[in-house]
């Protein structure tokens, strides 16, 4: 992947076990969002592969990914503000109904459709403490809420692997203790992949099962957070060489 | 279109789930259903005319909303499919001896593909430029017809006889029954509207506005729905051209503006109605054509007057009526709220428009694109 004459990716290899939580981890510019919109197809890699259950992303188009089970959330949100709190994850949900332009405006199934996916994210909403704000549009709410909304919208397509991009960004300590808790609650409840972007260390190295670490694009470590603790090119990349 | 800012009024183009229905919108559709059924008779056939362009011009003027409010892909070129569906019906009429009745689904569909075939360029461009690609193509329409349809005289201008256009009803006078089948095709397109708004395509069409990225991630195929959404709305504006067929009894490109400034109306309606709302188009057309009317006769200061008094309507108003009338009812409720706390029910009851956002909580960034 290469922006002009930047290479972002560079030769970076790894592999999200099933039922794992991976962290991607590295210095800001590293290229950890650029992966990710790699994988979700907003960004057009130059070579190199891409595959999930042994189906190769890259040559899918960006909206048969979450079909197949691949959700994502946006580290600078990228909500519906018309849309209320329910509806936003209503559209997460939209893999999971049929209904096109026909049947709509005919009112085939619209009934029986919308109840269900209305009733599927609200229980969703429900697990991660939103349900009180259902009806609320998006527009207007706290960060820290609105985060957890692109969490819920992301849940409501029934991912198996789930790119979560700075879930902590914004919070406040206590909140990401909780956050921690409720992404490993959920990858058990949810039997779902997680692959993580984050800077909060705290919670990367107490909820992760691997962490990768990338500098300039490339993988500079990989392993258990303990391994990656205490790995001598991860210390020089986040503090600098040794004196 | 932007995101709306945090003190907008926060449900413009939300579709809320069907909210419980209290008696007083039960009351209000029945005397709105005698007003509309029993009006034509109360009118002259002068009068019953505008009526009845009113009613075209709202189902054209939805057919925009629904690309243009919902989806956000703005055009200015509407009149061009409306052309379409008036000179497909007069044609038909004219040269083939169809019933008028018969050409709308004809009308119809031809509009429908001219918008697919405008809707796949228009995934490439966005904003000023679409509006500015559409725009050619309502001034390029007139051109078209000029080269193909010869009326009388050799202009392009064709002119069903009061014969062809006459009420299929014996005992129901020619004005009347012309209105009563734009209020049908009414009543039945801004029903499918209504439908469609309100299911999952519904709100990826709005999804698809507001983020399109986010949209695509989780799985709204992006092109499928604009292009569908394109095509949808042109079908709109065609049967409207039809329609139009019906009342003024001709289809006329004589004028190389005509379907310019078609366009700019429908544009106004939408605007002044209420964009992104389901009943704002009627009511934007309804204002519109009063307006027009107020200021008619006034020769040169027409314009100006009509002008004016747009400008006058989106200072007051600029979410449009529909949005107005919602910004009062948020008003309303939060002013007996303060007065009398009790009986001021909760913001997510059954209550008939959204709840607007709690003043009282911190300012929050407004979803940004990424």
């Amino acid at each position: 992947m290469r922006f002009g004459g930047v290479v972002a990716l560079d030769g970076l290899s790894f592999t999200v076990g099933e039922g794992n939580i991976c962290a991607l981890i590295g210095p800001n510019g590293a290229g950890k969002t650029t992966m990710f919109n790699v994988v979700s197809r907003l960004y057009e890699a130059d070579n190199g592969r891409v595959t999930f259950d042994g189906q190769d992303l890259l040559a899918l188009p960006p909206h048969k990914i979450a079909r197949i089970g691949v959700a994502r959330t946006f580290q600078n949100l990228a909500l519906f503000p018309a849309l209320t709190v329910l509806e936003n994850v209503m559209v997460g949900a939209h893999t999971n109904g049929r209904v096109g332009f026909t049947k709509a405006m005919l009112q085939i199934g619209v009934r029986s459709e919308e109840k269900r996916l209305r009733a599927e994210s609200r229980s969703i909403l429900e697990r991660l403490s939103l349900g009180h704000l259902a009806d609320r549009p998006a527009v207007g709410l706290p960060f820290g809420t609105l985060k957890r909304l692109e969490f819920a919208r992301a849940l409501a397509s029934s991912p198996r692997l789930l790119l979560l991009d700075e879930p902590a960004n914004g919070l406040t300590h206590g909140e990401v203790d909780e956050l921690g808790e409720t992404i490993r609650e959920i990858r058990d409840q949810f039997s779902l992949s997680i692959l993580l972007v984050e800077h909060h260390m705290a919670m990367v190295m107490s909820i992760s099962d691997e962490v990768v670490v990338m500098d300039f694009g490339r993988k500079i470590a990989e392993g258990t957070p303990d391994v990656v603790r205490n790995d001598p090119m991860v210390i020089e990349a986040y503090l600098g060489a040794p004196a | 279109m932007t995101a709306p800012t945090a003190d907008a009024v926060p449900t413009i183009g939300s579709i809320a789930p069907r909210p419980a229905v209290p008696w007083v919108r039960i009351a209000v559709g029945i005397v709105v259903t005698i007003i509309a059924i029993r009006l034509p008779y109360y009118y002259s056939p002068e009068t019953n005319q505008i009526f009845s362009k009113v009613l075209y011009l709202a189902i054209a003027a939805m057919g925009l909303n629904l690309l243009t409010g919902f989806n956000g892909q703005v055009s200015i070129g509407h009149g061009a499919f409306f052309g379409v569906g008036a000179f497909t019906s007069a044609i038909l009429v004219v040269n083939h001896g169809w019933y008028l009745e018969a050409t709308i689904p004809v009308a119809a569909v031809l509009a429908a593909l001219l918008g697919v075939l405008v809707g796949f360029p228009a995934l490439r461009v966005k904003g000023l430029y679409l509006a500015l690609i559409t725009l050619g193509l309502a001034v390029l329409f007139p051109s078209v017809v000029k080269k193909y349809v010869h009326g009388p005289g050799g202009i392009p201008l064709l002119r069903p006889s009061r014969l062809e256009v006459q009420s299929l009803i014996s005992s129901i006078p020619d004005d009347i029954y012309q209105y009563y089948v734009c209020l049908g095709v009414l009543v039945l397109t801004f029903l499918l509207a209504a439908n469609l708004m309100r299911s999952r395509t519904g709100r990826a069409i709005i999804a698809v506005r507001d983020q399109e990225v986010a949209a695509s991630t989780v799985g709204v195929d992006v092109a499928r729905v604009k292009v569908l959404t394109f095509a949808l709305s042109a079908a709109y504006a065609g049967v409207a051209g039809s329609l139009s067929v019906l009342i003024e009894r001709s289809a006329d490109a004589s004028n190389p503006l005509i379907y310019f400034q078609d366009s700019i109306e429908f544009l106004i309606a939408v605007v002044i109605g209420g964009a992104a709302t389901i009943t704002g188009p009627l009511l934007g057309a309804m204002l519109l054509v009063a307006i027009q009317k107020r200021t008619e006769g006034t020769d040169a200061l027409a314009p100006a007057l009509l002008g004016g008094a747009l400008i006058a309507v989106v200072y007051v108003l600029p979410e449009g009526i529909v949005g107005g009338y919602r910004r009062a009812v948020v008003w309303a409720r939060r002013r007996r709220g303060m007065g009398s706390s009790g009986d001021d029910p909760p913001a997510s009851a059954s209550a008939p428009e959204p709840p607007s956002s709690d003043p009282d909580l911190p300012a929050a960034p407004t979803p940004s694109p990424t």
